[in-house]
């Protein structure tokens, strides 16, 4: 394969489980709602892939992998709703949670709080550098667009974001539909976590490994739009495919290259809220 | 991009919950935290006995143990205080981990040069370091907020895993002492670390400084004009503006204040008790110093107590791991619902309203 090639396909490897949690967080997005609790989710999702699948096959492990995480979404938010709790807080509970509650889960279900390899849960390659669990992650996360783009729960939440009073006003209730956006937040997790889980055959603490604070950030500088996020998980992709190729050509260790896709982004995030902000300031001159 | 975040997302029980709200915080999770600590070892150990005595009496049983939770709550406080500084301006600095991670490492590679040179005059100056290291992690999102109103919240969370990496590399690579089997930096001269003040505890002076910081930030915020301009500009920065506030350094101070307090803080864990820097060594202090901030109601003066709470979490789930069979993560678990269960504080409030 040339080089071009490999490059294209690392980026592929990286987008299966990277473009479900962005399309996640766009989810709740559109309802108004930040779920910061991306990075948790994951974790939930990639350990119930590893423990459901250790006793039933990696098919019962994969919609396992969807539940749960789509559970704890919606747990959380009907917490934060209920008790008048602060979104930002409970996801961030939910993050502390997520990769304690796994260890503490992982000594009883492996016994072992460390990597814990489950024989037969390594998903098999479906095309070069593609596996068919990030053909599944995939799937789910065309599904997920799919129904925030052409359906009445699509609407409704991109609605919800935009006016929930009038969202009121037509009868419909503001608080299901946050509910459902989490719901769908969760699945999109649960895929990114068995992708994770599914690339290696393990469950691995803290294998989420900042992919969900990638997804927010992509959902950010996509301009909190579909077509802006799959871009910006495309880029993200290529950075992170285009970091690990490059040790094998450069001399810079692999941790050093690694963090260079951050910075770029971080960059990227400063350049384009400098740029939006001339733009403002030119429109707003007579 | 619009960096809207902001005015989307105010965090509400992220402001200053006032006195009486934060001791009733301070409290609920002190009740939270006993109840879940008993449930832990109650359920999660063979030993429910062995596991309620280590927890609850361990970190305080001598006064040895207890001096020695205070001096683990210390680091905590410190980057407690930088998320108050933060997000009381309205600005969610998520990148703590990385700045006090950045903060370990730049104290523990100059304290050993420092030391050679001055003495025991060097340790000041080598939190120094690590305070500016801090600070240098800080500042693409002071510069990017002030420059270009980017959104502190991102460029904060990517610059400080990017420099999670960079460290990780440092000390696991150019920097690692090879003779030991940890992946640390060599371990710092006695001279050059925090003196010990009550041994066989690891109670050092870092815990008298995080006191003081914290009274000084409470009399910062509750006494002077500045920490006034400083929370109105968190609460509304238009209204800070007509008043005639000093917006533009606000918009980017408390960014780097929380940066230079995460990187001492960091240096703090470097030169107090595990005398170097070792990979992975803020292991969350970061994520921890937002859920103390909160039990403190962001209140600088109620801050130890909170410290304090999470500090004998971190120690009776320790104890309790080695005395009895708890998983250790038992108190990062607990540490987790005690945040969840305090941020149901207003909807508590509005019930009693009701009635």
């Amino acid at each position: 394969m040339s080089a071009v090639g490999s490059l294209l396909a690392g980026s592929l490897a990286f987008m299966a489980p990277l473009a479900p949690a962005a399309i996640g967080g766009l989810a709740t997005e559109y309802v108004g709602a930040l779920n910061i609790a991306l990075e948790g989710l994951i974790l939930v999702g990639a350990f119930s892939y590893a423990a459901a699948g250790s006793i039933a096959g990696p098919i019962v492990g994969f919609a396992a992998a969807l539940l749960s995480s789509a559970i704890v979404a919606a747990g959380a938010d009907l917490f934060s709703r209920k008790a008048k709790a602060d979104p930002f807080v409970v996801g961030l509970g939910v993050n502390m949670l997520a990769p304690a509650a796994a260890s503490i889960l992982s000594q009883a279900v492996f016994d072992t709080k460390g990597v814990a390899v489950v024989a037969g849960l390594q998903s098999a390659m479906a095309l070069p550098g593609l596996r068919y669990s990030d053909v599944a992650s995939f799937a789910v996360a065309a599904a997920i667009i799919a129904a925030i783009a052409a359906t009445p729960f699509g609407t409704r939440s991109r609605a919800a974001g935009m006016n929930r009073d009038s969202l009121a006003m037509a009868g419909v209730d503001y608080g299901r539909v946050r509910g459902a956006a989490y719901f769908v937040s969760g699945l999109a997790c649960g895929a990114t976590g068995a992708a994770l889980a599914a690339s290696v055959g393990a469950w691995v603490p803290n294998m989420s490994a900042g992919r969900g604070w990638i997804a927010l950030v992509a959902v950010y500088l996509g301009g909190k739009r579909l077509g802006g996020t799959v871009a910006a998980v495309a880029m993200f992709s290529l950075l992170l495919s285009a970091a690990a190729a490059a040790q094998a050509v450069v001399e810079l260790p692999a941790e050093l290259l690694m963090s260079i896709p951050y910075f770029a982004a971080a960059l990227v995030v400063i350049v384009g809220a400098r740029r939006s902000a001339r733009r403002t300031a030119r429109r707003r001159v007579p | 991009m619009r960096p809207d975040l902001r005015t989307r997302f105010l965090i509400e029980t992220i402001h200053d919950a006032g006195g009486t709200k934060a001791a009733v915080r301070l409290a609920a999770a002190l009740a939270s935290a006993a109840t879940l600590a008993a449930l832990a070892a109650a359920f999660l150990s063979s030993e429910p006995s062995s596991a309620l005595r280590a927890f609850f009496l361990a970190p305080f049983g001598t006064e040895a143990a207890f001096l020695s939770t205070l001096e683990l709550a210390a680091p905590l406080a410190v980057c407690a205080l930088g998320v108050i500084v933060s997000f009381r301006a309205g600005h969610y600095s998520l990148g703590g981990e990385g700045q006090a991670y950045a903060g370990s490492f730049a104290a523990a590679l100059a304290a050993p040069v420092l030391y050679e040179a001055l003495g025991p005059a060097s340790v000041p100056l080598s939190i120094l370091i690590g305070a500016s290291a801090g600070a240098l992690v800080a500042a693409p999102s002071a510069i990017g907020k002030r420059l270009a109103g980017a959104d502190v919240l991102l460029t904060s969370i990517l610059v400080s895993q990017g420099v999670i990496f960079a460290v990780d590399w440092a000390i696991g690579g150019p920097f690692r002492d090879r003779s030991s089997n940890l992946v640390a930096m060599e371990a710092l001269p006695r001279g050059a670390l925090l003196p010990r003040l009550a041994p066989p505890s690891t109670l050092t002076a870092a815990s008298i400084v995080a006191l003081a910081a914290c009274l000084a930030a409470a009399f910062y915020f509750d006494r002077t004009r500045s920490g006034a301009a400083h929370d109105l500009y968190g609460r509304n920065q238009r209204f800070a503006e007509l008043q005639g506030f000093d917006v533009a350094r606000l918009s980017w101070a408390p960014i780097i204040v929380a940066g230079v307090l995460h990187g001492a803080a960091g240096a703090m864990m470097a030169l107090g008790a595990r005398a170097t820097a070792i990979r992975g060594m803020s292991g969350g202090i970061g994520w921890s110093a937002i859920g103390a901030a909160l039990v403190a109601g962001s209140r600088p003066q109620a801050l130890p107590f909170a410290a304090v709470l999470f500090a004998w979490l971190d120690s009776g789930s320790r104890q309790a791991s080695i005395l009895s069979d708890l998983p250790p993560d038992a108190g990062q678990a607990i540490k987790a619902v005690v945040i969840l269960a305090v941020s149901a504080r207003p909807a508590i409030a509005a019930i009693r309203r009701r009635r």
